[in-house]
């Protein structure tokens, strides 16, 4: 690339506005002929072509160079964990080749299976075959179904961001408690609370670096102190049943068009906002909305000025797990919506705290601390956490406003791309 | 890789042999990357494109029938999920990563002189960014991936003919956008 300088100066040659090869066409294969990919007659008339016309020679040589220097551009490499981690996604055991098992399938002695498919072939076996399947189904699958039921009993009793998902809509308002963290409403026994770290600025993803999933605690574990201590253990994050729940906190100063990015974002990773729960702060609760954004003392159509300071929103989303995203790689998107404000990246408040509400008069709960002797979750294979691989996550976004960030219009840089 | 070394790694594969696969991995990882790291402009991105590319060889290794390299049937294989991943990409009413700059790595050298190079590159990154997808394509799997003519057309499901015809229109186009740069040396 060092054939390559900047025309700062005075221009020594307009390379644009070369006089045009009379030959039409033998210019056309220039490119061809750089690369080598002429053959026989085609190269020779077009080498000596090329030796009597100047604004072909030229070209050929602005080509070449090109060529040369673009090589150079791609120098990215891979980081080591991306080897591993496609290593460690491919089935287990690997698939063998089904050719060679058919053939000795029908070199098996006895002919067993090719008798059945003889059998199969007339109507009333076949109909008397499928009568059996249909039975033996029905037989095998009440099991499950009443397994089923009694997922479905306990998904009633859920736990974390599903009982706030399952909470009955009306009057469900997130708080934000003067610790900044955020309560969730919750159904009656509803346990748990997520941390987020954010303790990671740089790079492109800085508010999801690291994070712990507390578990429920006990079953009837609905007061203040079920919460663990800053100092005690925590139980293993499996205890969360199927659906991990976490949380992000995204600082943003428009949360009307944050939350739009975050629906846009939720569509491409498989999942949809289940529920969007206002997050007031106690200065400003008095004058709270209910569920949808909608005050209580006003029209029901007249939406909370979301522009207000403290104000903010808590989204209950779902997101699709598949094998080559997964749970952290998902946050790690969600995450890295900050970046379309990049004025309030260093704006974002403290570690914020998410923990269901154990009854909607019990007042703040208070925050449960990170536990340091928790190592946090982070990228690579080695240091994946314990938790359960689901299909699909329950993640609580608390989208807000921070109140120390002056009321500033957007200006074109921190502008949301539509 | 010889025709016959492609067959029986391929055959390796689909017996289950896992050095086999690494191997492969060993040879195309990086080439594979860096054609995601093109169409997703994104690191994180790139890496699950990569990742699913390579499950979906591992899934059909069996459907590859020594014709061409195996090296072309991956790349085959590579366009298409990339292909896909621009097409979803266009769907999408809000997008996160355009315009994010390919990271470049320089190695120790004159900081003025890095520093042009690092100017030029940038530029140079900007003029294929504005070329068409299909003049683009072909850039990047001619110019930048090194595949030969025949190995895109068979890549691109296209003539040979039409990857020249590409190629040369997106060299022109390219002479346009760069017109602000210009080569030492050949101004006579």
């Amino acid at each position: 690339m060092s054939s390559l300088g900047r025309n700062d100066g005075a221009p020594r040659h307009d390379h644009t506005a070369l006089a045009p090869c009379r030959s039409g066409l033998f210019s056309s294969r220039l490119k061809a002929l750089v690369d080598g990919e002429l053959t026989g007659l085609s190269t020779w008339l077009l080498r000596r072509h090329v030796a009597r016309c100047s604004a072909c020679r030229e070209e050929m040589q602005w080509m070449n160079r090109l060529h040369g220097d673009m090589k150079e551009l791609e120098r990215a490499t891979p980081r080591p964990q991306l080897r591993a981690r496609i290593l460690a996604s491919l089935p287990d055991p690997l698939p063998t080749t089904p050719g060679p098992q058919a053939v000795v399938w029908r070199t098996v002695p006895g002919q067993l299976q090719p008798a059945v498919a003889t059998w199969l072939r007339k109507p009333r076996y076949a109909l008397g075959a499928a009568f059996f399947a249909l039975t033996a189904c029905m037989v095998f699958a009440a099991p499950l179904l009443r397994g089923h039921r009694r997922a479905g009993e306990t998904y009633g009793k859920a736990t974390g961001l599903q009982a706030a998902v399952q909470a009955p809509v009306r009057n469900q308002t997130a708080r934000v408690a003067p610790d900044r963290s955020v309560v969730l409403p919750g159904s009656t026994g509803s346990t748990g609370s997520i941390q987020v770290d954010q303790s990671s600025r740089g790079g492109r993803s800085p508010d999801v670096s690291s994070w712990n999933v507390v578990p429920p605690v006990g079953g009837a574990a609905t007061t203040p102190s079920s919460v663990p201590d800053r100092g005690s253990p925590q139980p293993s994050a499996q205890g969360m049943g199927s659906e991990p729940s976490v949380g992000l906190a995204l600082a943003t100063n428009d949360v009307a068009k944050a939350t739009r990015v975050v629906e846009a974002r939720l569509h491409r990773l498989g999942g949809s906002v289940l529920r969007r729960i206002p997050a007031v702060e106690p200065a400003a609760e008095s004058a709270a909305g209910s569920v949808d954004g909608r005050a209580p003392g006003r029209s029901p159509a007249s939406p909370i000025d979301w522009r207000r300071p403290s104000e903010g929103v808590v989204l209950l989303c779902s997101a699709k797990l598949t094998r080559t995203r997964s749970l952290e790689r998902t946050l790690r998107r969600l995450g890295a919506l900050n970046r379309f404000d990049p004025s309030l990246r260093d704006a974002a408040p403290n570690i914020p705290t998410i923990q269901p509400l154990a009854s909607p008069d019990a007042g703040v709960a208070p925050a449960a601390a990170p536990d340091p002797s928790k190592p946090a979750l982070r990228e690579g294979p080695d240091r994946s956490p314990a938790l359960p691989a689901p299909e699909t996550v329950t993640v609580a976004l608390w989208v807000h406003r921070p109140a120390s960030v002056k009321t500033t219009p957007p200006g074109p840089g921190s502008e949301l791309p539509h | 890789m010889a025709k016959g070394d492609d067959c029986l790694l391929a055959q390796r594969i689909l017996q289950g042999d896992r050095k086999a696969f690494e191997e492969l991995l060993d040879t195309f990882e990086t080439r594979v990357y860096r054609l995601a790291l093109r169409f997703t402009g994104d690191v994180l991105d790139a890496e699950d494109l990569t990742q699913e590319i390579f499950l979906a060889v591992h899934a059909s290794i069996s459907r590859f029938r020594g014709d061409a390299a195996l090296g072309t049937w991956i790349y085959r294989v590579a366009m298409n999920r990339c292909l896909e991943f621009r097409r979803k990409r266009r769907l999408e009413t809000v997008s996160y990563e355009e315009g994010l700059p390919v990271d470049i790595e320089f190695s120790q050298e004159d900081p003025v002189h890095a520093v042009e190079r690092r100017q030029l590159a940038e530029k140079v990154e900007a003029a294929i960014s504005r070329l068409s997808p299909a003049h683009r394509d072909v850039v990047v799997l001619h110019e930048l991936q090194g595949l030969t003519y025949q190995e895109v057309a068979t890549v691109l499901n296209v003539p040979v003919g039409t990857v020249k015809s590409r190629l040369f229109n997106a060299f022109r186009r390219l002479r346009e956008l760069l017109g602000g740069y210009i080569y030492e040396g050949t101004a006579t």
